[in-house]
């Protein structure tokens, strides 16, 4: 999976996985997988799922893909296709299953990167910083950007038509979401990116 | 027009995509995708039957405290379809072996379970029950093919035993 380091359209990419996968060519499934399900995971769990709960979802949601293979006429909108399918499964299980709290503290890494002690300490203070602005954010914007956070080159209105926010601007604008953020990290003087802001 | 809104029409750049690097790697940190979860999910698509119905993990009780290996192991599970349920216990008789007694709501049906390297195969009694014995812990899930015709096929999503 060498490619996986290389910045894709997703929509591009996944419409010509499942075009392949349809013709019995499921060389690009293992890449197909790996490249959405972390966004997939992001729409279920910011649904205030359970992980158990989301994993079911997650995968229930590929086999769907599966079984209605034949049913997606465009290749072009089955990443569409399999964002809206979690995010209403995540829904519906979230109506009968008790919700859980919401992530709302940055927990500690499990494992320590290798780091210097001191690129640790700014590289901490930083992530808290960037948590502490993204929840200031409205809780819309805060799911927009969670999952779109995962799609490298971010397709920003077929993401965010699928979680049910369509965005009425055309094209790979910022949108509102991003420039509040951008807008409010580039006002505080103790964040840095690195980088001219 | 304010500099939040002059901001959101612009076409996005490298900062942008720096940020949303940092996003990722925040929500990755803070909630990663389970270990293993889409190893699970490309075990699970590999039936590759394009026309097989999807049954869902109906999580009904307590009893069911999860069905994942990054979880508690479950006891119990339940799938459903629209039209057809199955219900499998796990009784683990020994550290890596376990026996699966299931119940599915279709008299007849061929019940293939599927492990990483093999499948075994039998047959529902009168009651709609079958048994596997002695399999190993691990990634599985079922097959089921009704006999009635035109009934379609049921596959499960995978679980770890």
């Amino acid at each position: 999976m060498t490619t996986m380091d290389h910045p894709v359209d997703l929509v591009e990419f996944t419409a010509l996985a499942f075009t392949q996968y349809r013709n019995d060519d499921t060389s690009l499934m293992p890449e197909f997988v790996e490249r959405v399900t972390p966004l997939l995971w992001h729409v279920a769990r910011g649904q205030s799922l359970s992980a158990s709960a989301a994993e079911d979802v997650v995968q229930q949601t590929w086999l769907r893909l599966v079984e209605q293979a034949d049913r997606i006429a465009d290749p072009r909108a089955v990443l569409k296709w399999l964002m809206t399918t979690t995010r209403r499964e995540a829904w519906r299980v979230s109506q009968r299953a008790p919700r859980e709290a919401p992530v709302t503290e940055l927990p500690e890494p499990t494992t320590e990167a290798p780091a210097d002690v001191l690129d640790r300490i700014l590289e901490a203070s930083d992530s808290e910083l960037l948590w502490r602005h993204v929840h200031a954010l409205s809780e819309r914007c805060r799911y927009l950007l969670r999952v779109i956070a995962f799609a490298d080159k971010p397709n920003y209105s077929t993401i965010a038509a699928s979680l049910g926010m369509p965005v009425g601007s055309i094209g790979p604008t910022r949108g509102r979401c991003l420039a509040t953020l951008r807008a409010a990290l580039a006002a505080d003087p103790a964040f840095d990116l690195g980088g001219a802001r | 027009m304010s500099d939040v809104e002059r901001l959101a029409q612009e076409p996005t750049d490298e900062h942008d995509q720096r940020i949303l690097q940092a996003l990722r790697t925040m929500w990755t940190t803070a909630d990663p995708v389970p270990q293993g979860l889409t190893d699970r999910i490309r075990f699970a698509m590999s039936v590759a039957s394009l026309e097989a119905e999807v049954a869902r993990i109906v999580e009904q009780s307590d009893a069911l405290v999860g069905v994942r290996s990054t979880y508690e192991r479950a006891t119990s599970v339940t799938f459903e379809t629209g039209s057809v349920s199955a219900m499998l216990d796990i009784d683990e008789i020994g550290p890596d072996h376990v026996d699966l007694t299931g119940w599915v709501s279709v008299q007849h049906a061929e019940v293939e379970l599927r492990e990483r390297h093999r499948s075994r195969f039998t047959h529902t009694d009168d009651n709609g029950r079958f048994e596997f014995n002695g399999i190993d812990r691990g990634l599985v899930h079922l097959v089921l093919r009704p006999s009635e015709p035109g009934a379609r096929t049921i596959i499960t999503p995978a679980i770890e035993l």
